[in-house]
């Protein structure tokens, strides 16, 4: 049976949000960005994020916030509510507060005690609506910053993770499939969910559809298909190496490993791909091995 | 040049889009096969020029049969096109069906019924929202 809620990740923040609300807008790194995430009404949550140098108190980036809404000083009596009280994640120091206005928003001013991240999210809500339920599960649920050593990511159905030092080096949000792609010091990731698998499948075998997708892959591989099985899941596995003459020649040719299955109950393939040195292959496996593709 | 000159149309917003109904084509020929899968025949008459020169050259007039063969996803959709669905609840159906999220299902179905009305194929009907104290609302 599937939640009503599913987990958003992105960028190392964490939060849980009602299943509806799908993302809208993602700018930035990992360093300093934005998200928003809507129903099918109105924009619902939005979260701003700054790594800070010097420690800051969620006061601070409340009354920094505020000031540069115009929200200060008599304006700020009739439109806002500080100290709000709501249920506080773990390990990072919050302060609530309320804008009210058509729609109000809750906010949240983050700081985490471990990677000093400063983060500001705010819910949304229309004054006939009571969310405080949501908001509590919401705000409560967030967390930033990899743990052990893994970046957890989360959209679109999409739920994988990579190891902490890859970084967010391309995304794509196409109808139909969403896509985003990681770089390492020495590797490059790919993570990838396809809608509609029972229809992209009805003329071509997965082996085939895995081919044709790894066709005009860079740099260019030499790649052998197997057909396997991850879990319950029938999968095609692919295991390569790279063509360059150059790279053959200092006896320092990378590897590509891929993995695509195809995900039944929630009618999607999903494709994780990896470049690299022979060495770090162990990455792979872990990679791949992170996806849920459905809930159990 | 011609796109100067050309009159624009009202600007829609999203909302708008989503509550609009999606009315077929009534003149089209509409064949189903075996496997469920629609197929459209809509006729046409050749340009008038093109009439002309068959005319003066003596040959029949022009005229013919477009088809449009819809795989699976588009007959579900075309199936949907009933005029009564608002493009909202087409769009929370063809996410249900296929398991999609609601902005791939969104964005799919949109793309997919502006072809269908580029085409011809269908109209897309925006209906008008009740101004409060206009009288045309419910009650």
């Amino acid at each position: 049976m599937t939640s009503d809620w599913s987990p958003f990740a992105w960028q190392g923040i964490q939060i849980e949000t009602p299943r509806a609300w799908e993302l809208g807008a993602v700018t930035g790194d990992r360093r300093k960005g934005y998200f928003r995430l809507d129903d099918a009404d109105m924009p619902r949550v939005e979260a701003r994020w700054e790594s800070g140098k010097s420690r800051e108190s969620p006061s601070a980036v409340a009354d920094r916030y505020l000031k540069k809404a115009g929200l200060a000083g008599a304006e700020a009596d009739r439109k806002v509510e500080r100290d709000v009280r709501l249920a506080r994640p773990a390990d990072v120091e919050t302060e609530f507060f309320v804008t009210l206005g058509e729609p109000n928003a809750m906010h949240m001013a983050a700081c985490c005690r471990d990677c000093r991240r400063v983060a500001l999210l705010r819910v949304f809500y229309r004054s006939d609506e009571s969310l405080r339920p949501v908001m509590a599960r919401l705000f409560g649920s967030y967390r930033d910053h990899a743990r052990g050593g893994k970046m957890p990511w989360s959209l679109f159905g999409l739920r994988f993770a990579v190891p902490e030092e890859y970084a967010l080096l391309r995304h794509s949000f196409r109808a139909g499939r969403v896509e985003l792609e990681f770089g390492g010091q020495r590797t490059r990731a790919l993570a990838a969910r396809v809608g509609l698998a029972e229809t992209v499948l009805k003329k071509s075998s997965l082996l085939d559809w895995m081919k044709k997708d790894s066709a005009g892959q860079r740099p260019a591989c030499t790649l052998a298909f197997t057909e396997k099985e991850r879990g319950e899941h029938a999968a095609v596995e692919v295991s390569g190496r790279e063509r360059s003459l150059a790279r053959g020649m200092l006896g320092r040719r990378r590897v590509a490993r891929g993995l695509a299955w195809r995900c039944e109950p929630s009618n999607a393939l999903y494709v994780a791909r990896w470049f690299g040195r022979e060495k770090d292959v162990a990455e792979f496996a872990a990679f791949a091995e992170s996806f849920l593709c459905h809930e159990p | 040049m011609i796109a100067f000159w050309k009159k624009k149309g009202p600007q829609l917003t999203r909302e708008d889009s989503l509550g609009a109904v999606v009315v077929p084509n009534r003149q089209l020929r509409v064949e189903r096969n075996a496997e469920g899968t629609v197929t459209l025949y809509a006729s046409f008459n050749a340009p008038a020029f093109v009439e002309r020169i068959a005319r003066w050259l003596g040959a029949p007039p022009r005229a013919g049969e477009a088809k449009v063969e819809l795989d699976e996803v588009g007959s579900f959709v075309w199936d949907l096109c009933d005029s009564q669905r608002t493009v909202r609840e087409m769009v929370a159906c063809l996410a249900d069906k296929y398991k999609l999220n609601r902005k791939e299902a969104e964005a799919s179905l949109t793309a997919f019924l502006r072809s269908l009305a580029g085409r011809n194929l269908v109209a897309i009907v925006i209906l008008k929202r009740a101004e409060p104290g206009d009288g045309s609302g419910p009650g």
